[in-house]
């Protein structure tokens, strides 16, 4: 799917999208399988309360996300980090590994706002934990699913210049210091996409992303891949790897 | 009578609140939790027979979702359905018939901001007869150590899901033991084993709600 929005150019290389609410499209199935049902074996009492929620959040979430291009100063890059003129991320091998031929980065952060976060604790507080939990996962996936529309927006919007994508890495995966949440952040105007980073570290409002694409002639996006995760009992492992191929 | 305990039981297990609630289909337009309870109650049984039956009926569901059998929601609805029952079993809380088998103080560690695995094992343990202090998330050692105070006795659980946020929680771990030496705090968590949780003096680890509840009954109260 494509943004069909308008995308506001903040300062140089730097973009920001404001799509509507009903841009996020969850299916219940991705849903429930995401929650660990196989296809179709999720009691219709819970098939309702996701259609339910998923609607809530096509009305009230406030999705924004943006992006900036910067180049990769090579030389100053390691086989652990990958560095931006002075400022090194690092980000570790298995992650450096997969933007090693990027010439330049897309650094990104995503959020569907705190409307659902506040949706899902009324839920609870309100003695419904089952809407609660679902309203809670479905922001979750909304939010990846934004993710995912920014990360095919830049493939599509350097396909003219003959460019690919790589895959996306965020702070806090593949063993990259979350902590670099904060130099990532550095690299936006303030307040970009509505986000504050918290001291320790991670983004408020709490459904949010963010992370790096790598851009080059010789680069690739490939499967998603969770086999180096140590989390071997993780749903979202077994889920992720059935839908694009990879494990 | 028996047969009346059996069945909050199973209304627990299966996560049927009351005879209103759809779920689980097999059991639509049949009596629930809470009707089976009041029924019980008028028939004189005892609220400590009753509270067991739910705590089996947890007991069950619980590992069943550690076999991946069934999943988080029907673990909160068997929860609810566990509510249904301590609604009615509350003056008896209150009178001092029955007693929980424990405070249990939770939270989320410092700087980390993940809940729904907490409040999941909030959920069961609750359910399992304990009293809960749900701290919430981003919780520093000050807060847990004044909760301490004012519950002589309890059991603290830390849950983190960043690796960042372990060091955090050996932290809380450490002051909580420098001034409550005898307070047994328990963890759990995506990035902990059981080795880190030794390492970093917590008096046990649990992979799930049901490893809590059973880490829980076996460190019992001090
Ligand atoms: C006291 O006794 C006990 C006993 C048992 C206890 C216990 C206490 N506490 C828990 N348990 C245990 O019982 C529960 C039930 O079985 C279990 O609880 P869990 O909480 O583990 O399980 C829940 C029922 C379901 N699990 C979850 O809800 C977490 C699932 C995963 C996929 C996950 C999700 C959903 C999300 N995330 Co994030 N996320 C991941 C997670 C990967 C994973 N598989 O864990 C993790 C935690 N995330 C991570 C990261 C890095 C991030 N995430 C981020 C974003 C997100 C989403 C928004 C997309 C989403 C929601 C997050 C939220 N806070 O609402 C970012 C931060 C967001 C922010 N606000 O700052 C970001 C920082 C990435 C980024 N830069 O964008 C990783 C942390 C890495 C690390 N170890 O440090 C991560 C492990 C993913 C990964 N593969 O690397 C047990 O652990």
């Amino acid at each position: 799917m494509k943004f069909n929005f308008p995308i506001t150019e903040l300062e140089s290389d730097t973009f920001l999208i404001q799509p509507d609410s009903s841009v996020i499209d969850l299916s219940i199935d991705e849903i429930a399988e995401e929650s660990g049902y196989e296809r179709g074996m999720i009691p219709d009492y819970f098939r309702d309360i996701i259609a339910e929620s998923i609607a809530q959040c096509r009305s009230i979430s406030r999705p924004v996300c943006g992006y900036r291009i910067l180049s990769v100063n090579k030389e100053h890059s390691s086989p652990e980090s990958i560095a931006i003129g002075d400022i090194r991320f690092n980000c570790q091998k298995i992650v450096k590994a997969r933007l090693n031929n990027a010439d330049q980065v897309a650094i990104f952060s995503c959020t569907i706002g705190s409307e659902m976060e506040t949706y899902a604790s009324r839920c609870f507080e309100e003695g419904d934990a089952v809407k609660g939990h679902f309203a809670d996962v479905i922001a979750s996936a909304a939010v990846e699913f934004l993710t995912d529309l920014l990360h095919n927006h830049i493939a599509e919007s350097i396909l003219t210049q003959q460019l690919n994508v790589t895959n996306r890495f965020s702070p806090g995966y593949c063993g990259w210091p979350v902590s670099e949440q904060k130099t990532l952040f550095s690299f936006f105007p303030n307040d970009f996409c509505g986000i504050k980073v918290t001291d320790s570290s991670l983004m408020l409002p709490k459904k949010s992303t963010s992370g790096i694409i790598g851009i080059g002639s010789s680069v690739k996006r490939e499967p998603y891949t969770c086999n180096r995760c140590s989390q071997k009992e993780c749903t979202y492992r077994m889920y992720r790897a059935s839908r694009s191929g990879g494990r | 009578m028996s047969e009346l305990i059996e069945k909050i039981g199973i209304c627990v297990e299966r996560g049927k609140v009351n005879k209103a609630s759809p779920f689980p289909p097999d059991m639509k337009g049949l009596d629930g939790a809470d009707e089976y309870t009041k029924l019980a109650i008028e028939a004189k049984t005892s609220a400590d027979a009753i509270l067991q039956a739910c705590n089996d009926g947890m007991q069950r569901v619980g590992e069943k979702f550690g076999k991946n059998l069934v999943f988080v929601p029907e673990l909160l609805m068997a929860a609810k359905a566990m509510h249904a029952v301590m609604a009615h079993l509350k003056p008896f809380f209150q009178s001092g018939t029955v007693k929980t088998k424990g405070t249990f103080i939770l939270g989320t560690v410092a700087g980390d901001l993940h809940d729904i695995g907490k409040n999941l094992v909030s959920m069961v343990i609750e359910g399992n007869g304990w009293k809960v202090i749900d701290l919430g998330v981003d919780v520093k050692a000050p807060r847990f150590i004044q909760k301490i105070s004012e519950n002589p006795g309890c059991v603290v659980g830390l849950s983190a899901l960043l690796t960042t946020t372990i060091a955090n929680m050996a932290n809380t771990i450490k002051e909580i033991k420098t001034t409550s030496p005898t307070t047994k705090v328990i963890v759990g968590g995506a990035p902990l084993t059981a080795g880190s949780a030794q390492e970093m003096g917590a008096d046990g680890y649990a992979r799930d709600p049901q490893a809590a509840v059973a880490l829980l009954n076996s460190i019992g109260v001090s």
